[in-house]
């Protein structure tokens, strides 16, 4: 194969990739889960949480919340470039007793399980 | 310190290293379930980070595999092996990582001195600083600044698509192992036969590549200031920008640059409190908060493998460079193939495969269009920018 018959083969799977990883990031749905039931197991997964905030506190631009729901409790992180752009709720602004839904992916940081929201819809009222 | 930890972090750091795909954090979190002293397991993962900035070295020259912060040692690292200076290669980066631990040590007073200052002045300037690497990296390609625009837009929208949306289990592995070696692979496989043999004299002389060395420190006390992804990969691209570096200088850089990294994360831990890696995180982590005292300390279990994993890689890298010039090439890449695809579907799944499909076109058409592999890194550089603007 000519070298411009690959770069043409080589452009449309990068073209075709990109369409498909773009659809997928509009696709994809967080799964709705409960917090008392999140794990180790789940990092990676896309969930959506929900709960009252006990605590929230903003460091460097970033938004840190503890979130309860019944007896168990996880940190949702908000790094600044998204929390500037959340739409609907102020991550600046919340304050304890809140009732706030998060949606994001799992992570483990320092030995604790943590949601990392990723997208401007990733919190709610 | 624990000679017993530190010998278990320089095998950890040894199979992390030259298994890539097979992340220290990974290793970090093993390591945690284990029933071990905070104390032996601290040590144990600080020799372990310095042996793996080391090891990874290896891989990134002989296999063409990359980690995050030894990407951009892989380019000139094959292009050298190509030449049949594989083993010239790998001594320039021994040589490299051993000034660098050096230098990085001296120094490691002055960094503690020197974060808390720079780090508040610095954020501000990320967004410019980037926006300018990257108009300079498009521009110095000259009349074909199309085709590097080109390469280095779409490597951002999949650095977006990629780091920013939740689709993407661990996107590092799949889209440095599709960018980098599936498509060094593909298209080597191409010229198939064997590879170039490999010259026996690959001696390094000591002012040769110091400057670059001390270079790759200045640069690496810069990567751990700025809080971006891959930081390291980033500042040896601007540094190769404004400076001339032919392939072996690029590779003395580079590796300077991965190692005193790895050094300077614990001067940022103990003096902003920033930890820049993940293992690190975990050490400050075991110790407790108020174990920041002690982080030099550890730092000096991080150097004391480093050392030792440079004298052992010139070692290893002298058997590497004989296996590889008897090597038939279509089976070496033909295995090292198999194992990234099957590595991305264990690290990533099947949306990891996809990533690493599309990042090996984006691989392939950097140098079809005769632009510098260096453009892809638009896939970190974009979505820090991003971060950056609040976008």
């Amino acid at each position: 194969m000519r070298e411009n018959h690959i770069a043409v083969v080589a452009f449309a799977l990068a073209l075709a990739g990109l369409v498909l990883l773009y659809w997928l990031s509009h696709t994809a749905r967080p799964e709705r889960v409960s917090i008392a039931s999140l794990g180790s197991d789940d990092v990676g997964r896309f969930v959506e949480v929900s709960g009252f905030v006990r605590k929230a506190s903003a460091r460097d631009g970033n938004v840190f919340i503890e979130l309860c729901g019944g007896e168990a409790c996880v940190n949702v992180v908000v790094f600044e470039g998204t929390a500037r752009r959340v739409r609907g709720v102020n991550a600046y602004a919340l304050q304890p007793g809140d009732y706030l839904v998060a949606r994001g992916v799992v992570r483990e940081f320092n030995w604790e399980i943590e949601i990392v929201v990723l997208s401007s819809d990733g919190l709610a009222r | 310190m624990e000679p017993a930890a530190i010998a278990l972090g320089m095998l950890l750091g040894l199979f992390a290293g030259l298994l890539p795909g097979v992340h220290a954090n990974t290793i970090a979190e093993a390591l945690r379930g284990l029933p071990l002293e905070s104390e032996f397991a601290a040590f144990a993962l600080a020799s372990m980070v310095g042996a793996h900035a080391v090891f990874e070295l290896l891989p990134a020259i002989f296999l063409f595999i990359p980690d995050s912060s030894s990407v951009v040692a892989v380019l000139p690292g094959h292009r050298l092996l190509l030449e049949g200076k594989g083993r010239r290669a790998l001594n320039i980066a021994a040589f490299s990582a051993l000034a660098a631990v050096i230098l990085s040590v001296l120094a490691f007073p002055l960094a503690l001195a020197f974060y808390p200052v720079a780090y508040a002045l610095t954020k501000p300037l990320v967004f410019p600083m980037l926006a300018l690497l990257s108009i300079t990296l498009v521009a110095s390609e000259g009349r074909r600044a199309p085709a590097a625009l080109l390469v280095f837009s779409l490597s951002g929208l999949l650095g977006v698509l990629a780091l920013e949306t939740p689709i993407v289990r661990e996107p590092l592995f799949p889209a440095f192992a599709g960018m980098f070696a599936c498509a060094s692979l593909l298209l080597s496989a191409r010229q198939g036969g064997r590879m170039p043999e490999q010259e026996k004299d690959g001696e390094v002389g000591f002012w040769e590549f110091l400057p670059f060395a001390a270079l790759g420190v200045l640069l690496g006390l810069l990567a751990d200031l700025l809080p971006a992804i891959g930081s390291a990969a980033q500042m040896a691209t601007l540094a190769s920008l404004f400076l001339f570096m032919n392939a072996e200088v690029f590779l003395a850089t580079t590796s300077a640059v991965a190692v005193s990294h790895v050094v300077f994360a614990f001067a940022t831990t103990a003096s902003i409190g920033k930890a820049r890696i993940g293992s690190i995180a975990v050490i400050q982590e075991l110790i407790g908060r108020g174990g920041a005292a002690q982080l030099p300390v550890y730092a000096g279990a991080a150097v004391v493998a480093a050392l030792v994993a440079v004298g052992l890689m010139a070692l290893l890298g002298k058997e590497s460079a004989e296996v590889v010039s008897r090597a038939d090439a279509r089976k070496i890449n033909l295995a090292i193939m198999a194992y990234l695809v099957a590595m991305a579907w264990v690290v990533s799944g099947g949306t990891g495969l996809l990533l690493m499909a599309t990042a090996t076109g984006l691989g392939l058409l950097a140098p079809l269009l005769g632009v510098r592999r260096t453009h892809l890194m638009g896939f970190l550089i974009l979505p820090t920018m991003s971060y950056y603007a609040g976008v």
